[in-house]
């Protein structure tokens, strides 16, 4: 019995000293979760009273009308804190801006996994790709006549290592015309429906052949998804099959991937280089790499988005101290300044490996360092993306980016001469 | 005391494991502890709940201050409530801006001052589509196909059909001078029209060409439809038609008034709708008695997926009462009554503020899949015609309408197959 004691009262007291430690670790990790990975300082500058026009306070219109549905709504309103986040939904959607987006509480769950490196369904990163011309058309609220002058395509931008769909052997840049027979309603689909129509009106093929466009075209109207439902269905979800229809090179290709769970290392050794990838803990491993070694290779290829919040800290680690960068706005509000304050007195000489599918926080450190002569960049032309976005989460657990500025880069301070 | 001392023991170290594993993260970065994160820790009990309203205003200051690029604040406000509207996942609850309040006013209403003529774009101005009958344009001279270059002298080149609209529109009795460029006539005809109050028609119809049966499509229900109805049917009858088809596809609804009364045309003092609200309170709408026309011919009624609301209730009450036979594809199933709330600034709350039942007790609604795609509701059509989508099929025409050719066979009593009917033989071109 006292054996038996002396045995269990040591290992309980172990057990709850751990459980004690491990309850540590997570409640850290807990409430730094709570806390958004935003871009803290743009915040409280770029934020100015604007005045309202309206005759009507927003506050106060959004209250009369939440009573409104309160009385006279068919069924009772039970939520009203939906109606709240409802409301902010449809201020992001008016902005018509494609680097702006809301994200229900599935969609940021799985959004903010990806910036700490967990990638759900096929293991990519896609987005709706708009040219610079829709890009103006939607923007400036030009009126449009035709859906096809404002319809994104949906593009591959990275495949992440070790996906199932780079087992699969899907590429960047592979278009996407369909997910399991559906049509997703792109640029490209639009004109290939297009195409069938004009080949059908024309009537100058056989009968039979007419006859099996139309069907065709019959089948492709009734089985059209949105091109971000499209989207939602390559990157959520942990299991199942789905089968792509894409374009690759201006072919048409069907590939099937499976879904689920693709863990990716921030920084990975690529040859003589090591690929980066903007992710939680990307500063802490670059930090060790550069303890060592004073030149450095980084991939900064297929980059994805990647987190502003952990640029932040990779430009500690890799860039002096002083002005990196201005955000810029079309306001007329004075540019934002981004400072590296501790930083490296000592910072590696850097060679970052870059192409089109260099985009997001992975471009801004690309430009930023080069800017400063302190990076070498080899490769081709990036893809231009320099949105700054801000996270915000509403209490539902929903949330949405806001772009605060484009990202501009600043020049050393003895080359200030051409901008 | 021993024992005491143990467990404070036990308790501190407890605590120092505990801040050893919150400052773990610091630790294995290299870094002084965050007392930032501790802070957090402390204070992530007492975050405040937020009103709705406050919620709303927070996140509407936010994005008109913060965002990168202008910001128009009163845009962005209706969007807001457009979006709190679309939260109810009700696709009939919406909000309307002034603009769009005011152009649903005119609809409703179905009257409006102008020169009464349908537009469609065009790049030089804009295409007379149709004049309305005896209406103000079609008394000047105007004619289907003519295109508006200029109105009151100035080029309409390049504009928008809205804003030539609003141009176009005015005080009543006022005039306004309109250039229209007509095929076969080189120099552009000027027209001059008073402006007057002009009924939209929303309904049309005449007898079929080769038979004795008469057709009648009603495009909306508006306040003036059911006189038109009346009008349309008094000159059918007077030409002794052997049977009626009533073309309801693609009639997106109305007003129920309108419809109530039309039906009143068929059946006197029975049951339209039962209307129940939140609070269980239930209205019923009956037909009104004493202006039954006693229409003693077959009917048939053509409907689609785009007869909704007023149209779907015409057609599932005909049918109830076994007055006529529904001809064509599911309809919508809109099972649901709107009210418009006016706002203090021009713009309207369109709200659904209550279900309705069909006189069999039927209810209607409809179910989507997560695509949006059509499940189930609506109401069934008593013989299954999809219209065919080959080349040159124009609704309406009984040459080339397969739906409109199976409600033919219905009314004549003639039996119809519902699988689709193979194309007919070229017709002979008639010298």
């Amino acid at each position: 019995m006292s054996q038996a004691k002396k045995f269990f009262i040591p290992a309980g007291i172990g057990i709850a000293l751990f459980a004690s430690l491990t309850a540590g670790v997570v409640l850290r990790d807990r409430t730094d979760k709570g806390v958004l990975p935003d871009p803290d300082a743009s915040r409280s500058i770029l934020a100015s009273k604007i005045d309202e026009r309206g005759d009507v306070p927003a506050g106060d219109y959004f209250f009369d009308l939440a009573e409104l549905l309160r009385d006279a709504y068919v069924d009772p309103v039970r939520d009203e804190q939906k109606l709240a986040v409802g409301a902010v939904r449809g201020m992001v959607a008016s902005l018509a801006d494609p680097d702006s987006a809301f994200f229900t509480p599935d969609q940021l769950k799985s959004y903010r996994n990806q910036l700490k490196g967990t990638y759900e369904g096929i293991g990519v990163e896609v987005i709706l790709q708009l040219t610079e011309d829709q890009r103006k058309i939607i923007q400036d609220r030009k009126r449009v006549t035709d859906f096809v002058q404002i319809a994104p395509s949906l593009v591959v931008t990275a495949v992440m290592p070790g996906s199932p769909a780079e087992q699969a052997g899907l590429q960047a840049g592979d278009r996407v015309r369909a997910i399991d027979g559906k049509w997703a309603v792109t640029k490209e689909t639009i004109e290939e429906f297009r195409a069938l129509q004009a080949q059908v009106a024309e009537g100058k093929l056989p009968e039979a052949e007419i006859d099996e466009l139309r069907e065709q075209l019959a089948q492709k109207a009734k089985s059209g998804i949105t091109a971000a439902r499209a989207r939602e269905k390559m990157i959520l979800g942990r299991s199942g099959e789905i089968e792509l229809a894409i374009l690759r090179k201006g072919e048409p290709l069907t590939i099937k991937v499976n879904k689920g769970v693709t863990q990716v290392k921030a920084v990975r050794p690529a040859g003589d280089a090591f690929r980066l990838q903007m992710i939680e803990g990307a500063a802490a491993e670059l930090k060790k790499l550069v303890t060592n070694q004073t030149e450095l290779t980084l991939d900064l290829t297929q980059s994805g988005e990647g987190s502003l919040a952990e640029l932040r800290r990779v430009f500690e680690v890799l860039a002096a101290p002083g002005e990196i960068g201005t955000l810029v706005n079309e306001r007329k509000k004075p540019p934002v300044s981004i400072v590296v304050e501790k930083g490296n007195p000592q910072p590696p000489a850097l060679t970052l490996v870059v192409d089109d599918t260099t985009r997001g926080a992975a471009e801004m450190l690309a430009l930023a360092l080069s800017t400063r002569g302190q990076a070498k960049l080899q490769g081709s032309r990036m893809a231009g993306d320099r949105t700054y976005n801000e996270l915000k989460v509403l209490p539902d657990g929903s949330g949405y980016l806001l772009p605060v500025g484009k990202f501009r880069p600043a020049l050393p301070a003895a080359a200030e001469v051409k901008s | 005391m021993k024992s005491f001392l143990k467990v404070l023991a036990f308790i501190v170290g407890a605590v120092a494991f505990f801040c050893v594993g919150f400052t773990w993260k610091d630790i294995k970065n290299q870094e002084a502890p965050s007392a930032e994160s501790f802070q957090r820790l402390i204070s992530a009990e007492k975050r405040v709940q937020l009103t709705p309203t406050q919620l709303f205003k927070n996140h509407y200051t936010h994005i008109s201050s913060s965002y990168y690029r202008p910001v128009d604040v009163e845009q962005l406000k209706y969007a807001g409530m457009n979006g709190l509207m679309a939260s109810l996942g009700d696709p009939h609850t919406i909000f309307m801006e002034p603009k769009i309040s005011a152009d649903f006013q005119t609809g409703t209403s179905g009257n409006f001052v102008g020169i009464g003529a349908r537009l469609e774009p065009d790049p030089l101005g804009a295409k007379i589509v149709s004049p309305f009958p005896n209406g103000p344009a079609d008394k000047a001279g105007m004619k289907a196909g003519d295109i508006i270059v200029a109105i009151d002298g100035e080029s309409t080149a390049n504009q928008e059909v809205d804003d030539l609209v609003t141009k176009i529109r005015g005080e009543e009795g006022t005039l306004v001078r309109i250039s229209v460029s007509r095929e076969g006539v080189d120099e552009p005809i000027m027209l001059t029209i008073r402006r007057a109050r002009v009924f939209t028609p929303t309904v049309e119809s005449r007898i079929l060409p080769g038979t004795t049966i008469g057709y009648l499509s009603i495009s909306e229900f508006s306040e003036p439809t059911a006189s038109q109805f009346d009008e349309s049917l008094q000159k059918l009858m007077s030409a002794q038609i052997s049977g009626l088809i009533i073309d309801l596809r693609s009639n997106g609804g109305g007003l129920l008034e309108s419809a109530t009364e039309i039906l009143s045309r068929f059946v006197a003092d029975r049951v339209v709708v039962k209307m129940k609200r939140r609070n269980g309170e239930e209205k019923v709408v009956k037909t009104f008695s004493g202006i039954d026309r006693e229409l003693k011919v077959p009917i048939a009624v053509l409907v689609n997926e785009e007869s909704a609301s007023a149209a779907e209730i015409m057609a599932g009450v005909l049918k109830d009462y076994r007055i006529a036979t529904l001809v064509g594809e599911h309809t919508y199933g809109k099972a649901s009554v709107q009210q418009v709330f006016p706002m203090a600034d021009g713009s309207s709350a369109k709200i659904t503020t209550a279900r309705y039942f069909l006189p069999s007790g039927t209810d209607i609604s409809r179910t989507v899949d997560e695509e949006g795609q059509y499940v189930s509701g609506g109401l069934k059509a008593d013989v299954r015609v999809e219209l065919e989508t080959r080349r040159g099929v124009v609704v309406g025409d009984i040459r080339t309408d397969n739906q409109l050719q199976a409600a033919v066979k219905v009314v004549k009593g003639e039996p119809v197959s519902s699988a689709p009917t193979p194309p007919p033989a070229p017709t002979p071109a008639t010298p």
